[in-house]
């Protein structure tokens, strides 16, 4: 008879053995990368051409790089620290210094170089940001108490004294702040970089790179766009001077100008006003002034003739700077009486608003003629296809692109881009303003010259000259 | 005096002309933080005057009831809007009302019942707005014009999900590693990026230089209508 349980106890000990008997395997490290090339002309300096706490690293890369191989940045506030902050990591294969779009003269070399941007303030930010905080949330929750106190009609006076204390503990703090931040950019920072493989094995460190925050005083990058304004400037007052000694410089015809006569003309003999628009922007846009200047043009006109204008408005500041300019065009004309202060009036300061309503002032009063100047967006074909119904003679002028398609599609005529910069000048005929139009002329003559030495010197495998001449765009 | 309120306009709009010009090539705080600041200014000012704003409305709607000008009736609704909204602005800011979509201030709500279904409607009419100037546009009168409406036809034909399946049964074969005829939007895509690209950049170069001179001439006070006064 076997003996069953003894080879039953032989089983379960061969099991439990084996493994122990078995040699113990070794663990399998992963073959070392071999650096043939290792990463040199490392560089910490102030991030060039701007007004932030930024310092650049920037060095040539190793040979290999993969996705498998990173390189982490280390900052310190000590040369001899010992580097634990992080302040950036990265697969080898990305950042490079040829990302930034920064001409020849500010970034030196670019290909083959890695190139890492450090914000100081974010890696070592001000001690007392976290109180800042914390006393903003608590004003505004003192505020939420106040404004709910105010409703059920309950005593405040408490919160109110609480909110006036806490006012002033955030002045003395963001004081306090600016002041740290100050101290935190005039210090030196210490980096070291590290290109460690996907086991966080190092295969190569820096040596301690220094550099220091400052303050730029020019963007270098933008040098030749400074000497083309300057250029410009320059071009634009030689032509008027010029201008002022030849008084019959050519202006070649603009028919929609020439059509502002007919169309005040035209009001006057129907008896019906016209529609003056000066399209969406405020006054902080150029198109929007150079608006107001041409109804300045036209309501000498429109009081010549004994007409009447009327300009509906988007903006408030607008509504004032055209009624001044109604005013002094009638005075100008020698009829102040007729001057009415009504004839510029505020609407609404809802693009869609104001569309309905000047639309319905059209509808009801079908005017003679309506302008439609400056830049528009999607109310410009609402406004214009509602006076082409009117029967009115429109005129429109616009720098908005978009938009003149439908203008030249739904108006008499239209003054397209520099036309309507033009427009002053060419109503005015003062030789001053022409000899502005001259100098634009020969503006363009300068940048079409560029285009093409810029095309062929592109075709010719010469970037750098495109750093030279797209600041042109 | 008289001298100096012709002359401190011009010399505000040359010395921040000037200053605000070269703040673009300076990157430094101090600039910054000026830039900043007259921003802030601006919106001050434009706060301001919306009480011009506010006080032109009300006369000129109070005017066109008084003389029961055309259409007068729809001032009343005006100044219904405007007291109902400055109202409820004021004195019932925080108040809440529940609508399908939850909780809303009666403000709110106000303005999502009715302005937003305006301005809705405002902007759909654009829709049959551009069907009529489409039409007026695309009659083949002069040769630019038959060029235009050719043009219109494919770019067309390719944004709609129909015209890219009619095109797509059009056999097509290869000849020299070219697909001919190609694709709709190959074709879209040359008009598109070589002929508009080209109109409108030499538009917008136009643009360019015109603001340009519009800007010396408003800093170097050669242009001053603009204030009122042309002397």
């Amino acid at each position: 008879m076997r003996n069953y349980p003894a080879m039953i106890l032989l089983v379960i000990l061969l099991f439990l053995f084996i493994p122990i008997s078995l040699p113990a395997q070794e663990s399998v490290s992963p073959t070392p990368i071999a650096i043939a090339e290792t990463p040199s002309e490392f560089q910490a300096y102030d991030t060039p051409n701007d007004c932030l706490s930024n310092i650049s690293i920037s060095w040539k890369a190793m040979s290999p790089e993969s996705e498998s191989i990173q390189y982490v940045v280390s900052i310190d506030k000590s040369a001899d620290g010992k580097f634990e902050q992080e302040a950036d990591k990265f697969p080898s294969v990305y950042n490079w210094k040829s990302d930034k779009e920064w001409p020849f003269w500010v970034s030196g070399t670019k290909e083959g170089y890695h190139y890492v941007e450090l914000n100081i303030l974010q890696q070592f930010p001000p001690l007392t940001q976290a109180e800042l905080n914390k006393k903003k949330a608590e004003l505004q929750k003192v505020r939420s108490e106040i404004e709910k106190a105010k409703l059920d009609n309950k005593d405040y006076s408490e919160a109110n004294t609480k909110k006036l204390v806490l006012m002033d503990d955030l002045k003395i703090l963001e004081n306090k702040i600016s002041k740290e931040k100050a101290e935190i950019k005039a210090k030196t920072y210490y980096f070291k970089v590290t290109a460690v493989d996907k086991n966080n094995q190092v295969l190569f460190t820096s040596p301690v790179l220094s550099a220091q925050t400052q303050n730029n005083g020019f963007n270098q990058s933008l040098l030749i766009n400074f000497l083309a304004m300057i250029f410009l400037c320059a071009t634009v007052l030689w032509f008027i001077s010029h201008a002022k000694k030849n008084k019959n410089l050519f202006l070649r015809r603009i028919n929609g100008l020439d059509a502002v006569e007919e169309a005040v003309g035209r009001a006057t003999e129907m008896g019906r006003s016209i529609f003056y628009m000066t399209g969406i922007t405020d006054m902080s846009d150029i198109a929007c002034i150079c608006a107001t200047v041409i109804l300045g043009k036209i309501s000498e006109k429109v009081a010549q003739y004994d007409s009447q204008i009327k300009v509906p408005h988007r903006d408030p500041i607008v509504m004032t700077v055209c009624q001044e300019i109604i005013k002094e065009a009638y005075i100008k004309a020698g009829r102040p009486d007729a001057y009415k202060s009504d004839s510029s009036f505020y609407v609404t300061g809802d693009q869609f608003a104001y569309t309905a309503a000047v639309n319905g002032m059209m509808m009801r009063e079908k005017p003679a003629a309506s302008f439609l100047m400056g830049s528009y967006a999607a109310e410009a074909l609402l406004l214009a296809e509602c006076g082409a119904t009117t029967g009115a003679i429109q005129i429109a002028g616009s720098d908005s692109t978009d938009q003149l398609p439908f203008f030249i599609t739904t108006c008499d005529y239209t003054l397209i881009g520099e036309e309507f910069y033009a427009a002053s000048a060419y109503l005015s005929r003062e030789p001053v303003l022409v000899g502005t139009l001259k100098a634009q002329d020969f503006g363009k003559l300068f940048v079409l010259a560029a285009l093409v030495i810029g095309a062929v010197f592109s075709l010719a495998h010469m970037p750098w000259i495109i750093d030279i001449i797209k600041d042109f765009s | 005096m008289d001298q100096f309120k012709k002359l401190a306009p011009l010399i505000v709009a040359f010395v921040m002309g000037v200053f605000f010009g070269l703040q673009y090539y300076i990157p430094h705080p101090f600039t910054d933080d000026l830039l900043t600041g007259m921003s802030k200014w601006f919106i001050v000012i434009g706060g301001i005057a919306m009480g011009l704003g506010i006080v032109s409305l009300f006369y000129s709607h109070i005017y066109k009831i008084k003389r029961r000008a055309p259409a007068w009736g729809f001032s009343f609704v005006m100044f219904i809007a405007l007291f109902t909204m400055l109202g409820v602005g004021i004195y019932c800011a925080n108040a809440e009302v529940i609508t399908e979509t939850g909780k809303q201030t009666i403000y709110g709500w106000l303005y999502q019942s009715f302005m937003v279904p305006l301005q809705s409607t405002m902007f759909s009419i654009l829709a049959f707005y551009v069907a009529s100037a489409a039409f007026r546009a695309f009659r083949a009168k002069t040769k630019e014009a038959t060029l235009l409406l050719i043009a219109a036809i494919i770019v067309m034909f390719a944004r709609v999900p129909m015209g890219e399946a009619i095109y797509a049964q059009i056999p097509t074969f290869q000849v020299g590693g070219m697909t001919i005829p190609p694709t709709i939007g190959n074709i879209t895509g040359w008009i598109m990026k070589t002929i508009n690209m080209a109109a409108q950049g030499g538009i917008s170069l136009g643009i360019c230089l015109g603001v340009i001179a519009m800007s010396l001439k408003i800093i170097f006070g050669i242009e001053k209508s603009y204030m009122g006064s042309t002397k």
